[in-house]
């Protein structure tokens, strides 16, 4: 090929994306061009570094629990993907994550009666994400659900205000009186 | 001595793992556990993309989480006109860009950062920035990865996005512009400047480091 490529065609040489008749036909332009061949030289240098330093695929942290997810949300149909929400607009400060884990333990304890497990029909109350918290004041965009992944029980508190790194976890949790009374006799079997 | 050859019959041979086109076919007719298989083969790389162009862990976790819930939507309107790779980067590119917009603060901030930087781009530079590896060195290495990962936040999105679609994940130049929704010409313009300016940022700091 005497006539130069055209650009688009010498960037894809550069690039290793040619095959067959088109990477001949650059090959034989820029065989006495030894300044292409040292372009191309580099780039493959730039790109073999790079990728040493920076993969193209990492391990995702808690992978099972990532697939998990989304096969909940795919066999529910998937909520409708909400945007990020933006945190922070709490008037209650530490309080309000503390009284919503409260509440969820409390839903936790009275939807985990005898003989049952996290997904197994007890026939018990309904899993905390429907029960309602009991000293939880409600702000929109919070939600708590318990999802169950290969070895692990998790649950997922979604909208909260990150806890401050200065709180420190009470040795226990304010629960209202009733419930506890209520989860009291769901476990002796609703004696 | 050599050892008697392996009965042909006898000889076990390791089923080939479905291409993706088989696994999305299988997701069509209603598949589930086809579309959790998609999702294990892939999520590596496009958390890594995801988390290269935010630089956060945890919103990157999350925005790959929110990539392959819309990737599931939207495929039963997937043809395989494009490769489901390809196409999966796409989804994951907007949803990365939607999260960074969001982000942006009001007025602040420029998509494009040509017009502020050309005039630190030497033009004497080589086309392509030069970095050492040394093999043996994890300090070193660790040290180089931190100053490239330093030098990419300095680009803008669509710059570090074509630099790590095109030098890190290996797509080709066409793909990329399909990833982007925009002509391979734009592409290849953003290439050559993400990396004259990756070039002269990684020079000025090994001159001032």
């Amino acid at each position: 090929m005497n006539t130069k490529p055209d650009e688009e065609l010498l960037a894809r040489w550069l690039e290793d994306e040619l095959e067959g008749e088109q990477h001949e036909q650059v090959e034989a332009w820029v065989t006495e061009r030894g300044d292409w061949v040292v372009k191309r030289a580099e780039i493959r240098r730039w790109k073999a570094s790079l990728r040493e330093l920076i993969p193209a695929a990492e391990d995702l942290p808690n992978g099972e629990f990532f697939n998990a997810r989304i096969r909940r949300e795919t066999r529910t149909g998937a909520a409708a993907v909400e945007p990020r929400r933006s945190r922070g607009r709490w008037g209650g400060g530490w309080f309000v994550p503390l009284a919503a884990a409260a509440g969820l333990v409390a839903g936790f304890v009275v939807g985990h009666g005898p003989g049952g497990g996290v997904g197994a029909d007890t026939g018990l109350a309904p899993p905390a994400a429907e029960l309602a918290p009991v000293l939880y004041t409600p702000e929109s965009g919070v939600e708590a659900e318990l999802v169950a992944a290969r070895g692990a029980t998790v649950i997922v508190l979604d909208g909260v205000e990150s806890l401050p790194d200065s709180w420190d976890l009470p040795e226990t949790a304010a629960v209202d009186r009733a419930d506890e009374e209520r989860a009291r006799t769901v476990s002796n079997g609703g004696r | 001595m050599n050892r008697p050859a392996e009965n042909s019959s006898k000889r076990e041979t390791v089923p080939e793992e479905p291409g993706d086109e088989v696994l999305v076919a299988r997701v069509q007719q209603g598949d589930d556990a086809a579309y959790d298989e998609l999702v294990t083969r892939h999520r590596g790389r496009i958390f890594a993309m995801i988390r290269q162009m935010t630089k956060n862990e945890a919103d990157a976790w999350d925005l790959a989480q929110e990539t392959f819930i819309k990737a599931w939507k939207a495929l039963p309107k997937f043809e395989a006109k494009a490769r489901f790779s390809t196409w999966l980067y796409r989804i994951a590119h907007n949803t990365v860009y939607d999260w960074l917009r969001r982000k942006r603060p009001e007025g602040g901030g420029e998509l494009n950062d040509e017009v502020f930087g050309e005039a630190r781009i030497d033009p004497a530079s080589m086309t392509t920035p030069s970095v050492e590896c040394r093999p043996d060195d994890a300090l070193a290495n660790n040290e180089l990865r931190r100053r490239i990962e330093a030098a990419l936040g300095e680009l803008s999105e669509d710059h570090r996005q074509a630099v790590v679609l095109k030098d890190v994940h290996g797509l080709a130049y066409k793909e990329i512009a399909e990833v982007m929704n925009c002509s391979i010409g734009t592409v290849m313009s953003r290439l050559y400047y993400a990396r004259q300016k990756l070039q002269t940022l990684l020079k000025d700091e090994h001159e001032t480091g």
